[in-house]
């Protein structure tokens, strides 16, 4: 099966700087203070936050607020069906949730939370690639809807080169063919908080990459903002 | 003031609440909140459901595999493994870490309710006895927590049950080898599904239906009964106060009019990725 066909069109029909279809609520649970559930194509993401809140001995600091983010990945959203998580995941679990904390801390306020906690709990349901920068997508939504200040979005995407092409917003069968960036973008100031890339891929593509992902993420940028206001406007509306 | 007393006095503002015969959230006492059950919206899973109910929501997902039963174990029986999650999102009172003795006690409960109920026939999960048999991983994640998580986690079960579509699978005898369809898919035939119903106590005679925000943690005792079809298949009563024998019937029969009424939200379509709603 071809990645690319010779017309352009990739396996599920899209070009290579198109994003795959984005559908994304917030405010899903009334319990949590923010929460918020994204589908980018095939994965689907929700992000629960709650906060700010007194923080535990362990992790408060007396100037600032701590983020603790946990990432976890359902049993049942891959194909094969994954390894039960155990005190709360394996390592690249845990890795991810160390990755997307440092993410988040780029952007929320801290310094207007002093000796308090942020918990952002991150939980895919279905993952069929590009499972990251979605779990980042949906981390910005739910802190927005959580009332958390914020300097700017952070909207993420994942991008690759494949036989000089660049795509953008990989699917899993896409991953599995060709080196998955993901990147992560402050759309106001253009600064990346996350460049994320695991495989073997040739520095002299990185510069096309960069500017392709960054396109990408201003996309994904424009979706974010306009289901935040929709939010914003019905919440207003119905009081 | 009612925000302040909730917090100082929470047990007097709910016998007030009580007195007037009406709950917090509006419901009369023997009313149960909305329940949804949404079909078919995990697609890497083999079978799945997503139910809410109020507040509540569990998912469950079941990703059926293939294995050699055990040498000690019936030969043409296949396997169930639920299990039930409450991760740290679904409530600001858990905290990442290893399960629960929540979750463990509610995922076993889970499998017993489902061999109580006979619900599920193992011989149908054999493809070739002593060979080849399917295990079915019932993986349910609470997402958001408010009370009654065993009654919404059963139904989210129940209903992915008839979800499932288990892929064709013959045993070559001559290859030694499995050979699997993935793309031909059959649903299992399934018996009376166990849907139960809880109800918590006040002052040993008030009973509330589908207890929801405090009323879990504010109730002297709590009774579960489950259902199968007509027969009932678990009845526990948790808590300390005593209840007399009257108050027990009434129990058995408020749970026996909300199972049916669960029974027939699952009822109402076969079709995966349709909501059934139950006001």
């Amino acid at each position: 099966m071809e990645l690319l066909s010779d017309q352009g069109l990739r396996v599920d029909g899209r070009r290579a700087h198109e994003l795959r279809n984005v559908e994304c609520r917030l405010g899903v649970f009334g319990r949590a203070d923010g929460s918020a559930y994204l589908e980018q194509g095939n994965t689907r993401v929700l992000a629960t936050v709650y906060g700010p809140h007194e923080a535990r001995a362990a992790q408060r600091r007396h100037d600032v607020a701590s983020i603790n983010c946990q990432y976890r990945q359902a049993v049942f959203s891959g194909w094969e069906r994954g390894r039960r998580a155990g005190g709360g995941g394996d390592r690249r679990a845990q890795e991810l949730g160390a990755l997307l904390q440092n993410t988040l801390e780029s952007v929320v306020l801290v310094e207007l939370y002093p000796r308090s906690q942020i918990d952002v709990y991150v939980q895919v349901l279905q993952a069929d690639g590009g499972t990251y920068a979605t779990c980042v997508n949906a981390a910005t939504l739910a802190l927005i809807d959580a009332g958390v200040a914020l300097r700017d979005y952070v909207c993420a995407c994942s991008a690759s080169v494949l036989r000089d092409q660049p795509l953008v917003d990989l699917n899993s069968l896409e991953t599995s063919g060709a080196p998955e960036l993901t990147a992560a973008l402050l759309p106001r100031s253009g600064r990346l908080p996350l460049l994320e890339m695991s495989q073997r891929f040739h520095v002299d593509k990185l510069g096309e990459l960069l500017d392709v992902a960054e396109t990408a993420c201003r996309d994904v940028h424009t979706i974010l903002n306009r289901a935040v206001r929709r939010h914003v406007s019905a919440r207003s509306s119905e009081k | 003031m009612a925000a302040d007393m909730r917090a100082i006095q929470p047990e007097s503002l709910y016998k007030l609440h009580l007195e007037c015969e009406e709950r917090p959230d509006g419901r009369k006492l023997d009313a149960a909140r909305a329940t949804v059950v949404t079909r078919g919206g995990i697609t890497t899973a083999d079978g799945s459901a997503f139910c809410r109910s109020g507040h509540t929501s569990v998912l469950c997902g079941i990703k059926a595999e293939v294995c050699t039963p055990a040498t000690d174990a019936p030969p043409d029986r296949g396997w169930v493994v639920p299990n039930l999650e409450l991760p740290a999102l679904c409530h600001h009172r858990f905290r990442p870490g290893p399960p629960s003795e929540a979750a463990q006690t509610a995922s076993a409960q889970l499998l017993q309710l489902l061999d109580a109920s006979g619900a599920l026939d193992r011989t149908q999960l054999c493809i070739e006895a002593g060979q080849a048999v399917w295990v079915l991983y019932c993986d349910l994640i609470c997402l958001s927590h408010d009370c009654n998580v065993l009654d919404v986690a059963l139904l989210a079960l129940s209903a992915a049950l008839t979800d499932l579509r288990l892929p064709s699978a013959e045993w070559d005898a001559t290859e030694e080898r499995l050979r699997v369809k993935p793309a031909e898919r059959t649903p299992l035939k399934l018996g009376p599904l166990p849907l139960a119903a809880t109800l918590a106590v006040f002052d040993k005679e008030t009973l509330v239906l589908d207890p929801a925000g405090d009323e879990e943690m504010l109730c002297e005792a709590s009774v579960t009964v489950a259902w199968a079809g007509d027969s009932m298949v678990l009845l526990d009563k948790t808590g300390g106060c005593e209840l007399s024998l009257e108050a027990m019937d009434r129990c058995i029969a408020l749970s026996k009019k909300r199972s049916l009424e669960l029974k027939k939200l699952l009822d109402c379509c076969t079709q995966s990725g349709e909501v059934e709603k139950d006001e």
